[in-house]
């Protein structure tokens, strides 16, 4: 028996059960199906699958005798449409009493019995009410002659919603936009009581004035001949849009609405011209939770659909909470802090993705610092950790914290206030361990306890450790109302300036600062850091902490000066009250070290680092993590200043260490990956960059979700490394996501990963393509900074080189990229030469060399500059280009010229690198590799 | 393209001589003639009636044929013949649409399917409808030439049972059935 038999044979089965089944009374067919299932369960779903979806009115002939011209006062004109419930037909009132077009509605076959027909007329009267001008209202209605119910409807001369969006190529966002439009008269009729529940594109029409108007609200349930609030027939919806609970006979309520108002729209959504990249991210979240198959994990009203997707074609914080959009406009926000202060290492690069990300890497070890507690536990947890026995330590640690969780969670015997107290310790040392999930249930536990007990102090203090853990979890909604409640608490049971108090105001402003409203989290520091002066005193260490938030607060709102002075502060009171060797110190230095690096001070920052690693070795010894932590902080600086060695054994280090010392999914251990994976990346070792930055983006998404920054940052870091090792395909389609995702954020995706896109597409030969891109970030850097940044100067020469490599005329764009470049660097440290190089490239492949000799000897000045590995890509094409040029036919000539090539083919993927004239010399001109490889 | 009365006409003639590639050929000029007719039909008897496509294609046959009557045997190949020609335009019409839509050029749903009144739901996604029913014939031949015979020649069941050969009820069954699949199918 062949395959094809095989279905038909199957297929005979289906139809002979259907032809059975069918034709018995409803009752009897639920106990057939399960006869059938009995020896055949497959078959006896495809069965009932297929009995749900029939049409009962395809088993009876149709009456086709043509329709009386008149039903009630109206004259029927031509019929609009024939669906599976019946008719309808463009009609008008026959009495002439007034102008009005009605579509007029007819059931194709039933007939209400006396009764039902009374309760059709009472319900009739209650959608005529239903006045809304998005809502077509029920003009009439009525039983006909031949007991047929009948429903006129205002007619709506409009397009259908999918119909129309395609003809007027809306956006994705237009789409979202008039879509809210549907939701506030679906709201409306929610409001009145009314259910639609047979919503889909036919029934949503956009009129002239390009609004959306409803159709048949109500009408579904009005026509349904079972009358019911359940679903028992399939006649009144449509399968493609049905809710769950309506598939499965279920009540049908407001959220059978909401479930299809998100399968409609996920459906527009889809058909966008930018649908497919938008379909994840926090739409999708939205989409996700209004098509939840439980009705009550659906939004809890229509209008609360409509909020949070006003509030996304807004860019607003969504208001169910949803999503993660806060924290990324806060990533946003301190990436945009520093393109002005671009480093030379940023400006070097050709392909420039993968320097903002080592920026990010860096200030985490930063960020380390601003949670103080869990620093403490994390001291106090390995405090005299032997480095030899280090190796497992997070795993004993855990085992003893599991252990003794459990016997905190059984026992009777202590008093509950002591439990209480334990399960607190507890959960703060699973904090340190980046154990959130664990954390929170103990830290929960201790909270239920002591609300049972009723100590406010003791209610306050377990509040504000589940609110701190929520905001670990980026939960911020949930840790503000916790955190909010602990300050209140504190504040009426306790004096003015109590440190529980500044403690609350400190977790609260942190919490602020990571949602990104930095300007509430400046007002709770200089609110702490006062009481902390007014009950500590000015030198105080209580108050460097509360100061050392708030520097690092200042920092995210990118008022960088004020907080240099700051961290100078802190570190001056700190220096004299704890000595010069303290952890705290060190923690300063930190913080100071990395704000120096980001400011491009590496003399100064290098020192301070070194110091803090230093008394972090001395205190805790090799093995610590805050040693680690020190580390990455110092191997950042070394990376930006381009000494790589130096920076990859730092990084290798912390990695190890971090790797013994905590679990693997801990977010240090993948913050210390990701600086490891960044700093071979810029070593051009890409073969062995792809498989960290791999393992970093599926910790990130496991441990943060898809779309949260650092997994996208990660995925774009692991796109630049395919990019050079020939798998631009595979970076395309990743990078599309990050810009889809980031673009969620503010309209706008960094202008870094867009080049990156255009490289990716460039180098598969999409030349058009990739110019478009290239054009999209110079016009988001334009709306980013103006004309004259130093990132703009970028943009437009990777423009150039698009156009150049696309066969359009690129010199105006190389000449005014070196323009720009040459003005940001009299306010910058800006290395001219790749902008001299990429224009005498240009000059070069279009033999000008008498233009491209001069530019090139210029640049030949620079090389001698200590200005790290990064450059050189630039040193080596300046050779090549320069010797093209010289080369007059002489034997030295030749190969003084083969030399350049050998140097540059060393670099790995340098391809990617290259301009276009060079990677077209290297191709043709250079001599086929030699035994010398 | 023009093809003169007398063109088909021949063509027709010889497909009742036993050439059954004629009639293929004939056909989408006949189903020209059709949609002229039914426009016109449309507009003389605006809101009143329905065409009745049965009568209609009759009509049309003996008037080009001029043959009072075709035995069955004639009617049936003629039938499913006019279905799949049918088909195939309604197919290539939707395709042509969407482009149309696409390029952002206006578009109306009313139509000759309207007109015929084809027992299509005016929301249909033709070319969709066009793969599952391809499908459907995949494991079940019979069961899709009824929808086939339905939709697109717009035969009533009970001139699909008389065509085929058929008990009534069972194609009524079928006929329920391949609808619930399709639903189902179109659904997904």
């Amino acid at each position: 028996m062949n395959a094809n038999d095989a279905l038909a044979g199957r297929f005979a089965r289906v139809r002979a059960a259907f032809h059975d089944l069918i034709e018995m009374e409803y009752s009897q067919r639920d106990a057939a199906l399960a006869e059938l299932a009995r020896t055949d369960s497959a078959l006896a779903d495809e069965v009932r699958a297929l009995i749900l979806h029939t049409d009962e009115a395809d088993l009876v002939a149709q009456q086709e005798q043509g329709p009386p011209l008149q039903i009630g006062p109206f004259r029927l004109l031509r019929r609009l449409g024939r669906g599976g419930m019946g008719e309808v037909w463009l009609a008008e009132r026959a009495d002439g009493a007034f102008a009005q077009a009605v579509a007029l509605k007819r059931v194709r076959d039933g007939v209400l019995s006396p009764d039902l027909a009374r309760r059709f007329v009472r319900e009739r009267q209650i959608l005529a009410r239903l006045q809304h001008p998005q809502i077509a209202h029920l003009v009439d209605g009525g039983v006909g002659s031949d007991g047929r119910p009948w429903l006129a409807m205002e007619y709506v001369d409009g397009e259908r919603i999918d119909d129309w969006c395609a003809t007027h190529r809306l956006t994705v966002e237009q789409r979202v936009r008039l879509f809210v439009g549907v939701c506030d008269a679906v709201s409306f009729a929610h409001r009145n009581l009314v259910v639609h529940r047979d919503l889909k594109p036919a029934n949503i029409l956009v009129d002239a004035e390009g609004r959306p108007r409803l159709l048949d609200f109500g009408i579904a349930r009005l026509l349904d001949p079972q009358h019911t609030d359940r679903t028992q027939t399939i006649t009144a919806m449509t399968p493609a849009y049905a809710a769950p609970e309506q598939r499965e006979g279920g009540d049908i309520t407001t959220a059978t609405d909401v479930y299809q108002l998100g399968a409609v729209l996920r459906e527009l959504v889809g058909a966008a011209p930018d649908g497919a990249s938008v379909l994840r991210g926090d739409l999708a979240r939205i989409l996700d939770k209004a098509c939840e198959s439980l009705p009550s994990a659906r939004f809890a009203g229509v209008a609360m659909l409509a909020a949070d997707l006003g509030d996304w074609v807004e860019r607003r914080p969504l208001r169910s909470g949803l999503g993660s959009r806060r924290q990324r406009m806060r990533r946003m926000a301190w990436q945009w802090r520093w393109p002005l202060a671009m480093t030379v290492a940023v400006l070097l690069a050709v392909g420039t993705g993968v320097v903002l990300a080592l920026r990010e890497a860096r200030a985490k070890a930063r960020e380390a610092e601003v949670s103080r507690q869990t620093t403490q536990f994390m001291v106090s947890l390995f405090k005299g950790a032997d480095p030899t026995v280090a190796r497992g330590a997070s795993l004993s640690a855990q085992d003893l914290l599991d252990q003794g969780n459990a016997r905190l969670h059984g026992s009777t015997r202590l008093p509950s206030a002591v439990r209480a107290r334990l399960l607190r310790t507890v959960a703060d040392s699973y904090v340190a361990l980046g154990h959130y999930e664990r954390a929170l249930e103990t830290a929960q536990e201790a909270l239920d306890l002591r609300r049972a007990e009723g100590d406010p102090g003791d209610i306050a203090d377990s509040l504000d450790q589940v609110g701190n853990i929520f905001r670990l979890k980026a939960e911020y909604a949930r840790a503000e109302a916790l955190l909010r409640e602990a300050l209140s608490m504190r504040r009426a049971a306790l004096p003015a300036d109590d440190p529980a108090i500044i403690d609350s105001m400190t977790h609260l402003a942190a919490l602020e600062g990571a949602q990104g409203d930095f300007r509430a989290a400046d007002a709770l520091f200089i609110e702490a850091a006062q009481s902390a002066r007014r009950r500590f005193g000015d030198g105080a260490v209580e108050t460097a902490r509360q100061l050392e938030g708030y520097a690092v607060n200042l920092d995210d709102m990118g008022r960088r000066n004020e907080a240099l002075t700051v961290y100078r502060q802190v570190l001056d009171i700190r220096e004299r009250a704890l000595g010069p060797d303290d952890p705290d110190v060190a923690a300063t230095l930190l913080s100071l070290g990395v704000h120096l690096t980001d400011s491009g001070h590496y003399d100064e920052a290098v020192p301070l680092l070194e110091r803090a690693l230093a008394i972090r070795r001395a205190v805790f010894g090799e093995a610590h993590p805050l040693v680690a932590i020190a580390q990455i902080g110092l191997a950042g600086a070394h990376a930006d200043k381009g000494r790589l060695d130096a920076a990859e054994d730092l990084a290798t280090s912390a990695v190890e260490s971090l790797k013994s010392a905590l679990l693997p999914q801990h977010p240090k251990t993948t913050e210390a990956l990701s600086m490891l994976a960044l700093v071979r990346t810029l070593r051009r070792d890409y073969v062995g960059a792809i498989p960290l930055q791999r393992s970093v983006l599926a910790t990130f998404e496991g441990t943060l979700g898809e779309n949260h920054p650092d997994a996208l940052t990660a995925k774009n870091n692991l796109a630049y490394a395919l990019l050079h090792v020939g798998r631009a395909a595979e970076a395309e389609i990743l990078l599309r996501d990050v810009i889809a995702h980031k673009r969620d954020d503010n309209g706008q995706a960094s202008v870094q990963h867009i080049q990156n896109l255009a490289n990716a597409l460039m180098l598969q030969g999409k030349h058009a393509e990739a110019v478009t891109w290239q054009r999209r970030a110079v016009d988001v850097q334009q709306a980013r900074e103006g004309p004259s940044s130093a990132v703009m100067a970028v943009a437009l020469r990777e423009l150039a080189i698009a156009k150049e490599v696309a066969g359009q005329d690129p010199e105006g764009d190389y000449k005014a990229a070196l323009a720009v470049a040459t003005r940001a660097s009299r306010s910058h440290v800006v290395d001219l030469r790749p902008w001299a190089v990429a224009l005498a490239a240009y000059l070069v492949g279009r033999q000008r060399c008498d233009e491209a000799v001069p530019l090139l000897q210029k640049a030949d000045g620079a090389d001698n500059a200590n200005l790290g590995e990064q450059d050189a890509v630039a040193v080596g094409q300046r050779r090549l280009l320069f010797e093209a040029c010289a080369m007059v036919g002489d034997a030295r000539g030749r190969e003084a010229f083969a030399r350049s090539c050998q140097a540059l083919r060393a670099m790995p993927g340098i391809e990617a690198d290259v301009y276009p004239t060079t990677r077209h010399l290297l191709a043709t001109h250079c001599p086929e590799q030699t035994a010398a490889r | 393209m023009s093809q003169s009365d007398g063109d088909i006409t021949q063509l027709l003639r010889r497909w009742r001589e036993g050439d059954p590639g004629a009639l293929d050929e004939a056909l989408p000029a006949v189903w020209d003639e059709l949609r002229r007719i039914a426009a016109h039909e449309l507009r003389a008897h605006r809101g009143h009636d329905t065409l009745q496509p049965t009568a209609l294609v009759n009509d049309v046959f003996v008037r080009l044929l001029g043959a009072k009557n075709l035995d069955i045997g004639d009617r049936k190949h003629l039938y499913t013949t006019a279905a799949k020609v049918m088909r195939q335009v309604l197919v290539d019409r939707a395709r042509a649409q969407a482009r149309e839509k696409r390029g952002g050029g206006a578009w109306q749903r009313v139509d000759f399917v309207e007109a015929l009144a084809l027992p299509i739901e005016a929301d249909t996604d033709i070319p969709a409808l066009d793969e599952a029913l391809k499908a459907l014939a995949e494991h079940d031949g019979r069961v899709a030439q009824i929808v086939e015979l339905r939709f697109f020649a717009g035969l009533e069941v009970s001139e699909v049972a008389i065509l085929l050969d058929l008990d009534e009820r069972t194609v009524y069954r079928d006929w329920a059935m391949a609808r619930a699949w399709l639903r189902q199918r179109l659904a997904a």
